[in-house]
């Protein structure tokens, strides 16, 4: 956990800024993981739904474009979100449009899958390895 | 890819058989992972999308997927 902790704590340091972000690790990373995975249909969620509302392959798409797909999703972008790199056990908490405006320095396409949600868990990004988008938001059925 | 490892790689390892996995430097730049069905590769050391990176998924028939990295973050990356 060591390495991969100081990889990502690095990597929001340098793109984002020290004072901008707040760690997810440890059990507070476990307890964000489980919940997600027990609402959303991520890789290796016992939950088969909901299904995406917006799901994308964006491998042929620019990184620029990617940055202005995700603009585009109707999230409150001043919220409070949880970005988890699940391959690296790790997350933080930082403004939506921070980890928008920062997203080439955090997300390695080909190494990172990211998971974003907010402190309501009715919605979820994922952004893959293989820079497929999925957008889902249980919203509509909680409503 | 395995000449920008560097000197201190991280490795991913399958639990059951002992093989590696994956392999990256210790800044996550360069690195490869096998995963089920595919097998990928980056290196982000000479910049990003589109500015001097590479990287690409290597696909194969599931059925001939050996030991891999199962979901994310059910093997974790560790000293070799």
């Amino acid at each position: 956990m060591g390495c991969t902790l100081s990889k990502i704590k690095n990597r929001l340091a340098d793109v984002v800024g020290e004072a901008r972000y707040e760690l997810v690790d440890g059990d507070r990373y476990a307890e964000e993981y489980t919940r997600l995975t027990s609402l959303f249909p991520v890789p290796g969620a016992p939950v088969r739904g909901p299904d995406p509302v917006i799901e994308e392959d964006l491998s042929d798409k620019p990184t620029a474009a990617i940055v202005e797909r995700l603009r585009s999703l109707p999230v409150p972008k001043d919220a409070v979100v949880t970005v988890l790199w699940p391959y690296d056990r790790v997350g933080a908490k930082l403004e939506l449009q921070r980890v928008i405006d920062a997203l080439d320095g955090l997300w390695y396409p080909g190494a990172d899958d990211v998971w974003i949600t907010d402190s309501s868990h009715t919605w979820l990004i994922l952004i893959d390895h293989e820079e497929h988008l999925a957008f889902y938001d249980r919203g509509s059925e909680l409503s | 890819v395995a000449d920008k490892l560097g000197e201190n790689p991280q490795r991913m390892h399958d639990p059951e058989t002992g093989t590696i996995v994956g392999e990256q430097s210790a800044d996550g730049k360069a690195g490869w992972r096998a995963d089920h069905g595919h097998f990928n590769w980056w290196d982000w050391t000479a910049g990003k999308k589109g500015k001097g990176g590479r990287y690409g998924h290597d696909y194969y028939p599931e059925d001939q997927t050996g030991p891999h990295s199962k979901y994310p973050g059910d093997f974790p990356w560790g000293a070799p």
